[in-house]
């Protein structure tokens, strides 16, 4: 196996305890910090080659949102890693009971192309943050950025703890036949069956950040500006190549006339009267996601948008009204700059629709009256819930990020990141001393022992009180 | 085939009917089920003779009183538990509500064990009861009677279509596995947890993995070794050694080899008396093919106590080998059985290399007097659990998450961690549809100044 020397390498250094101390650790992770501020131009251009990401996206994205992460893990690695006492019961209350935090070893974290810095940079801070090695393995797709990161990240990083490895489906497919003591992943659901099934060959626990459509539905009692404003934000950024972007919305026939002149309005006030010329419009990565989009274009009927351009892989803002729910662009996660609206008599409708489908990552629901985005929270099932607006409960590092059932399992960004790459041990230090207490759990088992251990460790309901 | 897409699909019918969400319906389960070991213990109990001739106050203290704790404890906390927990906002989200939901994630299949055959299917089943999940439970088949009698009783006690027990061995479970399911919790052997985690992956499915391995037992020359060796010995021997987190070999060194002995063999004195096999408090071997096993482990080792067996009755008595050496067949696979080898080291340095360079353990054990000792055992190795100066003691402290790593599991559950682990944590936003000029600074077209607001 061509990466059996490089996983034998790290697995070394884990060995010899290279990223455990809290001062190393700290030390990558302001590599990393130094990494984003140094590189920021390389960053924005790569992405820029890439897919056409507009500066000012890229620096919210892939520099604004990592730095906060890795603030955010500065500022609490101490806490973090500190052993976590809890509650004992009467007959430990001489003893110590703590949780410990030990890093996994060495994982390997696998990134996708829409957000290529953000997406392994931010699981990487938490698997350093946790102690951890780390193997990266960037998309080859987003190939600009592949190589910023491949040529560069090792002048930052201990190369004896973290590598960069690139290349395609048959470099991944190699590279995941090694044993890792942790594997992230974000991608399509494919994919992440085919990695789960590697990883279950060595019992390697796995964080799968995966996809699907995110329903977006607008009930009747609404302010159609912000709302239109709101969702083109959530649609359009990054041309839609977003994992959490609103895929699809729900609407009466109604809403969906008040919106459309509404949109028309954003789109227009976002990207001027000709997106094309916008620098704040990305492109589509690839030739191949190109012609997927394109091909999603002849469901329902063009209401806004709908030009394409394919030498420089512009799709522009579009919004397809009467769409059905057999349509091509219903069947797939569209990942593009396509908005469908599929018109449904009410909220009690739009909720068995949601429910009828795959559990998402991300679910949206807009309306002024509050128990309105309740219910529709409390009737389905999603990674993440925004209500009143696209994309924003990402950004919260204090909120869990992952997906539910097809859409993904585990969560990450803040702590929840350095918790994924933990190992939480429990630990219990005894006393040797007081031996006469741990009498009555010995044999010869008798009535009366029995007695006195049901006394000492059952669970009392509160109200009653133990005398021992 | 199709019994299992029925029993699973009414599951699922069931769960989407909403009826195991609202906490009273969970309680009323979970009340249920208590009285369900209380009225029907003497039942309960007799499986447990029969499958591993565990006797009342041992099948007692060992299996229903861990229910019972853990039944009283998630109904306590099941409010505090369900309850959103609000998280910390920051500037750009100080008007909105910002919590983390929890919710049921849908149907969970429970695979349970034979060492423990009540606990470690109830246990998890009444995690995910809490947490509002439809569950099937497959019970282990090689304990039979108890497989046997959760399928009797559980329908009795608990909503029928909710909560189904499913029995039989692996082309049942093989079957099972091709159902989809929100979350499996298997306990059972490394072999098998690849199975059912590969299984999981179709549907990618989370799973929660209670495994095992080679639990290592360091006894430090420093340290009393009476009371030492009969905690080893209770953890040890305790259903004749068929437990996950027993201590499967101990290291020592050989100036201490003897004493060790000695004060093992003092201990079983006591704790079985002079003839073990008659003694109502010691267990049996599950079945023929583990006997076999077992005693396959002792050709060519160095018996210094016990090694007596009856096929029979599959009776092997407690045993101790010294002189062990790393590289026999003892010392290659889980014992899980009532054979204890000393493998001698001559320092704590060689003590965590052996452990080291082996698969991480489900649990790891130290006796020391010197604290500096232990913390270095801690920091310098890595475990599912551990318990410094005891054994097994460390799945009984309420907090603490029970679970493996690496080729003994993942995942954890237990009090507060069943409840996790059976939960989808949702993170909500509420945000205002008014206040829209806080949005302006996100919108195109982007300014590098606004920016660096």
């Amino acid at each position: 196996n061509p990466y059996a020397g490089l996983v034998s390498h790290l697995r070394a250094s884990w060995l010899a305890g290279k990223t455990r101390p809290m001062e190393y650790r700290v030390a990558q992770l302001e590599a990393l910090g130094r990494f984003l501020d140094d590189k920021k131009q390389e960053i924005l251009e790569a992405t820029a080659l890439d897919m056409g990401k507009p500066s000012f996206e890229a620096f919210f994205s892939e520099i604004l949102l990592c730095k906060n992460e890795l603030n955010v893990t500065l500022n609490n690695l101490c806490h973090w890693m500190k052993d976590e006492h809890v509650d004992k019961n009467l007959v430990m209350q001489l003893d110590s009971a703590f949780i410990r935090k030990d890093p996994y070893g060495v994982v390997l974290i696998i990134a996708p192309w829409n957000y290529p810095i953000h997406l392994f940079l931010v699981p990487l801070i938490g698997a350093i943050a946790a102690g951890n090695c780390a193997i990266i393995k960037p998309s080859e797709i987003s190939k600009n950025t592949e190589r910023l990161v491949a040529e560069t990240l090792s002048c930052y990083l201990d190369t004896d703890c973290f590598a960069v490895v690139t290349g395609g489906v048959p470099e991944t497919t190699s590279l995941l036949e090694n044993k890792f003591d942790y594997i992230f992943f974000t991608g399509i659901p494919p994919v992440g069956q085919i990695v789960m099934t590697a990883a279950a060959k060595h019992l390697t626990p796995v964080t799968l950040e995966l996809g699907g459509k995110n329903p977006c539905y607008v009930s009747d009692t609404c302010d159609v500006t912000n709302v239109a404003r709101r969702v083109a934000w959530g649609r359009f950024f990054n041309a839609g190549q977003t994992c959490i972007a609103p895929d699809y919305l729900l609407c009466t026939i109604e809403m969906q006339e008040k919106l459309m002149p509404a949109l028309r309005e954003a789109i227009t006030e976002f990207f001027g009267p000709n997106p094309r010329e916008s620098p704040d419009f990305g492109r589509i990565v690839s030739d191949k996601q190109f012609r997927r989009l394109r091909a999603l274009l002849s469901s329902g009927r063009v209401a806004l948008g709908g030009q394409t351009d394919e030498a420089e892989r512009y799709i522009a803002p579009t919004v397809l009204a009467d769409v059905l729910p057999s349509d091509p662009v219903m069947q797939e996660e569209i990942f593009g700059p396509i908005l469908p609206i599929v018109v449904i008599a009410n909220m009690d409708e739009a909720i068995d629709f949601i429910n009828a489908r795959p559990r998402p990552l991300a679910l949206y629901a807009f309306s002024c009256d509050s128990k309105i985005v309740n219910q529709v929270l409390e009737r389905t099932s999603s990674g993440g819930f925004c209500g009143n607006d696209t994309l924003m409960h990402m950004t919260l590092t204090s909120l869990p990020f992952g997906g539910i059932g097809n859409s993904g399992l585990g969560k990450y960004h803040g702590k929840f990141t350095f918790d994924t790459f933990t190992h939480h041990r429990g630990c219990l230090h005894r006393n040797m001393g007081l031996e006469t207490l741990n009498g009555p759990r010995y044999p010869p088992y008798t009535q009366q022992k029995l007695g006195l251990l049901t006394a000492t460790f059952e669970v009392k309901r509160r109200g009653t009180c133990t005398l021992l | 085939m199709e019994r299992m897409q029925q029993i699973v699909g009414r599951a699922r019918a069931a769960f989407r009917s909403g009826r195991s969400r609202p906490l009273e319906f969970r309680i009323q389960q979970l009340k249920a089920l208590e009285r369900m070991v209380q009225e029907k213990e003497k039942e309960i109990l007799a499986a447990l003779k029969a499958d591993l001739n565990k006797c009342g106050p041992n099948a007692y203290s060992h299996e229903l009183l861990g229910v019972l704790r853990e039944l009283v404890r998630a109904m306590e906390n099941l409010p505090s538990w369900a309850a959103p927990h609000p998280v910390k906002k920051d500037l750009l989200t100080l008007r909105d509500k910002a919590y983390i939901h929890y919710e049921p994630l849908g149907v969970v299949l429970v695979i349970g064990a034979w060492n423990y055959p009540f606990l470690l299917i109830m246990q998890p089943l009444i995690g995910a009861i809490t947490a509002g999940n439809a569950v099937v439970v497959k019970p282990s088949e090689v304990s039979e009677n108890t497989a046997q009698l959760l399928a009797e009783l559980l329908p009795q006690y608990l909503d029928k279509d909710l909560y189904a027990v499913v029995t039989g061995g692996a082309p049942e479970t093989t079957e099972l596995l091709t159902q989809r399911f929100d979350h499996i919790l298997y306990t059972g052997s490394s072999r098998v947890g690849r199975i059912v985690m590969a299984a999981a992956a179709k549907h990618l499915t989370p799973v929660t993995l209670e495994l095992g391995g080679k639990s290592p037992c360091y006894i430090d020359k420093d340290c009393d070794l009476s009371v030492a060796c009969r905690r080893i010995t209770w953890g040890k021997y305790m259903n004749c050694g068929q437990t996950c987190i027993a201590p499967d070999y101990i290291l020592c060194h050989p100036s201490i080899q003897d004493k060790v002995v000695e004060n093992i063999k003092a201990t079983l004195k006591e704790f079985y008396g002079d003839d073990v096999k008659s003694s109502p408090d010691y267990g049996k071997i599950i079945n023929q093919r583990h006997f076999k096993r077992i005693l396959g482990l002792l050709e060519g080792q160095k018996i210094a106590h016990g090694g007596e067996s009856d096929e029979a009755s599959c009776f092997i008595a407690p045993t101790i080998l010294t002189d062990v050496s790393p590289e026999s067949k003892v010392m290659e696979e889980e014992i899980f059985g009532p054979v204890l080898p000393l493998v001698t080291v001559k320092s704590v340095e060689e003590a965590i290399e052996f452990i080291n360079l082996r698969e991480k353990p489900l649990a790891l054990y130290v006796f020391s007097n010197k604290q500096q000792l232990i913390t270095r055992v801690i920091a310098e190795t890595s475990s599912g659990g551990m318990t410094a100066n005891d054994v097994l003691m460390h799945c009984l402290v309420p907090d603490l998450p029970f679970g493996g790593v690496g080729q003994s599991g993942m995942g954890a559950y237990l009090g507060r961690y069943s409840f996790e682990t059976f939960s989808h944590r949702r993170s909500c936003l509420i945000r205002d549809l008014r206040w829209e000029v806080v949005n302006k600074v996100r919108y195109p077209p982007g300014s590098m100044e606004l920016m660096h607001l």
